[in-house]
């Protein structure tokens, strides 16, 4: 627990410092305002009209990397992209400033559920599995993917779907499910794909993110664009799919307006015929005839006939003779003529040309549906029988006018085919005589208000169609809007599957990818693990290739230790690296290694790069190249040259106190080495006065003589040999390592000690054999071995009668491969607890004793590869054994050496 | 008492001691008979000759010591010099308990060394004479009776015979030897036959 927290608290501290270390959170949340609203607005242009919800939303993935990266407190950054991407149309569309603040309530609601979203994001993922995280493993991917994106999700679509649709910007007919759909899905794909980019791009340790740029990044941007363009091209494909269909309904609607207006201009040219060629018509019979047509064409206003009456003053007044149906907004009628001078001219038009005239859509007074336009028809009417050619002649003979009304939205509505009521949009604009455009109105066929419509996709900027129309001297142009309702029938099943691909492609992408580079993550961890375990372990470590005897690879300890360069090392040849004086050694180690796959405890000196030896330890195992085929010899070496220091320095000390033992031997044995030397002195000397006195006395015997100085030689050579076997015995000296003749080495002590055992009334006797191999070592250190236990069985029988008093010294070989040498003696024996520390040190049974005799001549015996212990004889006394390997396989196996060599 | 009769005895182990020795008595015209062990002189040994015995003490088998030890007890009168190359004080008081003439160290002056032998020849020599006229002196302290035992006793018959012989009984023919042991001051029979016979040459 303490851990834990102290682990959390080390790893806070470390993302503080690392805050410290980058721009002030402000900045960064300034940066993610930035990046929120840039990359909303982007993808913006991917939503599809009328839905509200971009199908791929990167701010929801921009805004959890951010939680996560940075930590709760850069809210506002998320808050604020959110509100500025929302907020953005309605401000725009809104006219006051007023209007401004109301229509953002809605953004800001929406902005804190985005940015509670991302909250949600990341506590979920911290409490599953923790983060910072690297995501290596399969499960923490998975949660993280799945908690980050579709749950945390649910949060931000379900209440923007629901605010939206309480503020009335969507309705039931934009169809709410497929809005909370586009919107959910685009926020997981946009978690799935952006949250990992970014993590890859910031997140520690850079070690395991940095190299997923590749693995993850790479992939997974591209999948994005795949998407995109997947998204796009099938937005743009159904686009033209609806384009088509609405050019379609558009054509249909405009021909059958036009159909209808024809229709009203036929009633009106029949009327003029009838007027121009009959001289009475009843009024009733005018009446009856119209009445039918009202009937079946809603949007007939009125027809009449109205003649002209000219006064004596030359005044002219037209008069509504007939007037069907007889509505008082239209009993004015012929006075309007009179003082409207746009009417006025529109006669005198229609007068002029002696064809139909429509006037400009006009708003009648009194209507029963206010606010409705309509066009006015004048037919020309001249005197029957004239065929008036020129404008004067028209003026003359012109009667009056037949006149027609209808209302133009009557007209489209009648026009508009039932199945395509509600789909589109009609703006007209009157376009006559290259006028200023006017707009007639815009005609909405609609069943309802029309719904705001907040986004446009980029494509469908020009989706309306503009066909003209032209009846009686005007033109107009008639431009066709897709409405609300067309839309909404556009929203099929194609884009939920579409969607549905996307987010599956998406997700499937992001977690394989993950997973995938999170297991390459955790192999190059675990190769980083051992490399690092390699490279720094205590051993030094080489790799050679077994056929070349050249260096394939080593590591560091290894290049520390001996100085060298890696790239100087690699390819040098094996026996480079080892002093000269052990290359006998290795080759046979290598020769061991070649025949049984390792070798092993092969002590070693290594020449470093500023030529220092080192003392190492050296094992060899066998392996097999990365290929495969080439074999390849691992050598582990161990610095060993301190243990070697302190084994020399052992040794050294062993040394001095062997020689401080053979010293002190040598001065108890110093009365019995005078007398060896005496006897030969005496005697020279009583050869020497013997010839004096023979010479004074003048009778000197030529032979005799000559055979007295030759025993005088012997004797002084004889003397001679004591002092130089002493002083060989006493020489501090390094041991040397020789061929030994055990029997020769015996013999040699036995004349030794004669003295002395004589001086204790000892007899030595000696049984060699004769088949004895011979044994390697230092012949000085087995003679100190051997006098110190001849001393000590002599030490044994001090108390024993003086007949029983005898020493045998016998040599004899073990099965030819040791020598066995034992020392006998009739001393007082030894008890039993003597016999388990008598080779310890400081234990003596001697009262004078010191201790160290037999103790040194173990140490000896044991650094010869021999052993030594002794045993009670069954007839009193006791007998000393060693033994000493004997070196004929040594030999052999040196000779052999140097023969290979 | 001629004194070229008289014979300096060397018995000690190291050869080329024993051959050095030899060499320098001989060169003063002494003669010598040098042994390398106790056992090999007594083997050969003649209590008869005269001379002077000089002895190493150690030496492998019976030592110096053992055999002076030896000679005594066997009532040889020999002047024996020791030659020792270590010596000490026990073994110093010892032969001279024994009845050492002489107790030298290594290395011996050789001069001394002469001087001793000829001293202990000289001894050897005046004591042979001494003894002899003793022999004769004791010989007439012995009444005529005890004069008949010990010349039967010479004879070499038993005691029984020479009790018949005589016409006494055998215990007093007991005394009577006993006496004659105690007069010439030996132990037992075989000594008085010697003595006698010494004294005779």
């Amino acid at each position: 627990m303490n851990d834990r927290r102290s682990l959390t608290a080390a790893a806070r501290q470390e993302r503080e410092s690392r805050l410290a270390a980058l721009p002030t959170p402000y900045a960064w949340m300034l940066v993610i305002a930035v990046a929120y609203f840039v990359s909303g607005r982007l993808s913006q242009l991917l939503a599809i009209p009328p839905s509200y919800a971009a199908a791929v939303w990167p701010p929801a993935g921009i805004a959890l990397a951010a939680m996560l990266l940075l930590g709760p407190r850069v809210w506002p950054g998320v808050f604020v992209g959110a509100l500025l991407v929302n907020g953005w149309r309605p401000v725009m569309d809104a006219e006051t400033a007023q209007a401004s603040a109301i229509a953002l309530i809605t953004p800001s609601l929406i902005s804190v559920a985005v940015t509670l979203q991302s909250l949600l994001g990341r506590w979920l993922i911290r409490r599953a599995i923790g983060f910072p995280n690297p995501l290596i493993h399969d499960r923490q991917i998975l949660l993280f993917l799945a908690l980050g994106g579709p749950v945390a999700c649910l949060l931000g679509s379900t209440s923007g779907v629901t605010l939206l649709t309480l503020d009335g910007t969507m309705d039931e007919r934009t169809s709410l499910a497929l809005n909370w759909w586009t919107w959910w899905v685009g926020d997981v794909i946009g978690v799935i794909m952006f949250t990992p980019l970014l993590l890859i791009a910031f997140a520690r340790p850079r070690r395991i993110w940095r190299p997923r740029w590749v693995s993850v990044g790479l992939p997974l941007t591209g999948a994005l664009i795949a998407t995109v363009l997947g998204i796009a091209i099938t937005q743009y494909l159904d686009e033209m799919r609806a384009r088509r269909q609405f050019e379609r309904i558009a054509e249909n609607s405009h021909q059958l307006l036009q159909a209808q207006i024809n229709h009203h201009l036929d009633l009106i040219d029949s009327w003029q015929r009838l007027v121009t060629f009959s001289r009475l018509i009843h009024r009733d019979e005018f009446a009856e005839f119209n009445q039918d047509f009202f009937q079946s064409c809603g949007a007939a206003r009125m027809i009449a006939w109205l003649s002209l009456e000219r006064e004596d003053d030359g005044t002219e007044s037209l008069k509504a003779d007939y007037l069907f149906p007889a509505q008082p907004s239209f009993l004015s009628l012929g006075d309007d003529f009179a003082v409207n001078a746009n009417w006025k001219s529109l006669m005198q038009q229609g007068c002029d040309l002696g064809y139909r005239v429509a006037s400009e859509p006009f708003v009648t007074v009194g209507d029963h549906h206010e606010g409705d336009r309509h066009v006015l028809v004048l037919a020309p009417v001249y005197r029957r029988g004239t065929h008036p050619q020129v404008v004067s002649e028209r003026r003359d003979s012109l009667r009056g006018f037949v006149c027609g009304v209808f209302e133009i939205d009557s007209l489209i509505r009648d026009s508009t085919p039932r199945r395509d009521v509600g789909l589109f949009e009609l703006d007209i604009e009157d376009v006559t005589h290259g006028e200023t455009p006017k707009e007639v109105r815009r005609i909405v066929v609609d069943r309802s208000s029309s719904p705001q419509l907040n986004y446009v996709h980029p494509l469908s900027a020009d989706f309306s169609v503009v066909s003209s129309l032209e009846f009686s001297g005007r033109r107009w142009n008639c431009r066709y809007t897709p409405a609300i309702d067309f839309y909404a029938a556009q929203a099929n099943r194609i884009r939920w599957f579409i969607l549905s691909s996307c987010l599956i492609l998406s997700a499937f992408l992001g977690v394989f990818l993950l997973i995938l580079s999170g297991r390459t993550a955790r192999i190059e961890a675990s190769k980083a693990r051992y490399l690092d375990l390699y490279e720094n372990a205590p051993d030094m470590f080489l790799s050679l290739n077994v056929g070349s005897h050249r260096i394939v690879e080593c590591n560091r300890t290894f290049l520390l230790a001996t100085g060298f360069a890696k790239e100087t090392l690699i390819d040098k040849h094996m026996y480079d690296l080892f002093d000269a004086s052990c290359h006998l050694e290795l080759r046979r180690a290598f020769r061991t290694f070649l025949m049984t796959g390792s070798a092993a405890d092969i002590e070693l000196q290594l020449t470093c790069h500023d030529a220092r030896r080192l003392d190492v330890s050296v094992k060899m195992s066998a392996a097999v190249d990365e290929d495969g085929k080439s074999r390849i010899c691992r050598v582990a070496l161990r610095d060993i040259t301190a243990r070697k220091q302190v084994e020399g320095e052992l040794k050294a000390q062993e040394r001095e106190l062997a020689h401080a033992a053979r010293l002190s031997m040598m001065g108890e044995m110093a009365a019995g080495l005078a007398h060896e030397i005496n006897q030969p002195l005496g005697a020279i000397a009583a050869y020497a006065e013997g010839a004096t006195i023979r010479l004074r006395d003048g009778k000197p015997d030529t032979d005799s003589l000559m055979r007295v100085l030759d025993r005088i030689a012997q004797d002084a050579h004889r003397g001679g040999q004591v002092i130089r076997r002493l002083r060989k015995f006493l020489q501090k000296r390094t041991p040397e390592q020789v061929n030994l003749r055990i029997n020769d080495l015996v013999r040699e002590v036995a004349q030794f000690v004669d003295a002395d055992l004589r001086r204790r009334e000892v007899t030595l006797g000696i049984d060699l054999a004769a088949d004895l191999p011979p044994a390697h070592g230092d012949p000085i250190q087995i003679q100190q071995v051997l006098l110190n236990l001849i001393r000590n069985g002599c030490d044994a029988m001090h108390d024993t009668e003086l007949t029983r008093r005898s020493l045998m010294v016998r040599t004899r070989s073990i099965d030819g491969e040791q020598v066995d040498v034992c020392v006998e003696d009739c001393g007082h024996g030894l008890s039993h607890s003597d016999a388990d520390q008598l080779f310890n040190a400081f234990f003596s049974t001697k009262a004078d004793g010191l201790g160290m005799g037999l103790a040194i001549s173990r140490s000896i015996i044991e650094a010869h590869g021999g052993q030594i212990w002794a045993a009670s004889n069954a007839e009193g006394g006791a007998t000393f054994h060693f033994t000493l390997p004997a070196s004929a396989a040594v030999c052999t196996s040196i000779g052999s050496a140097h023969e290979s060599g | 008492m001629n004194l070229a009769e008289a014979t300096v005895f060397l018995v000690d182990d190291d050869e080329s001691v024993r051959d050095a020795l030899s060499f320098l008595l001989e060169s003063v015209g002494l003669r010598v008979e040098s042994y390398s062990s106790a056992a090999h002189f007594l083997s050969t040994f003649d209590r008869e000759r005269p001379g002077c015995l000089v002895l190493d003490i150690r030496m492998p088998g019976m030592s110096g010591l053992s055999l002076q030890k030896h000679l005594v007890d066997q009532g040889i009168r020999i002047p024996v010099l020791f030659i020792t190359g270590h010596g000490d004080v026990p073994m110093c008081v010892q032969a001279f308990q024994n009845g050492a003439f002489a107790f030298m160290e290594k290395p011996v002056n050789h001069q001394e060394l002469l001087d001793e032998i000829h001293r202990a020849i000289e001894h050897d020599a005046q004591q042979r004479q001494r003894k002899h006229h003793c022999v004769a002196d004791r010989i007439e302290t012995l009444s005529p009776r005890e004069r008949e035992v010990m010349d039967l006793i010479v004879a070499g018959k038993p005691m029984k015979l020479i009790a018949t012989e005589l016409g006494i009984s055998i215990q007093t023919c007991s005394k009577h030897r006993a006496k004659v042991l105690e007069k010439l001051d030996v132990s037992n029979d075989v000594e008085l036959v010697r003595l006698l016979l010494a004294a005779d040459s």
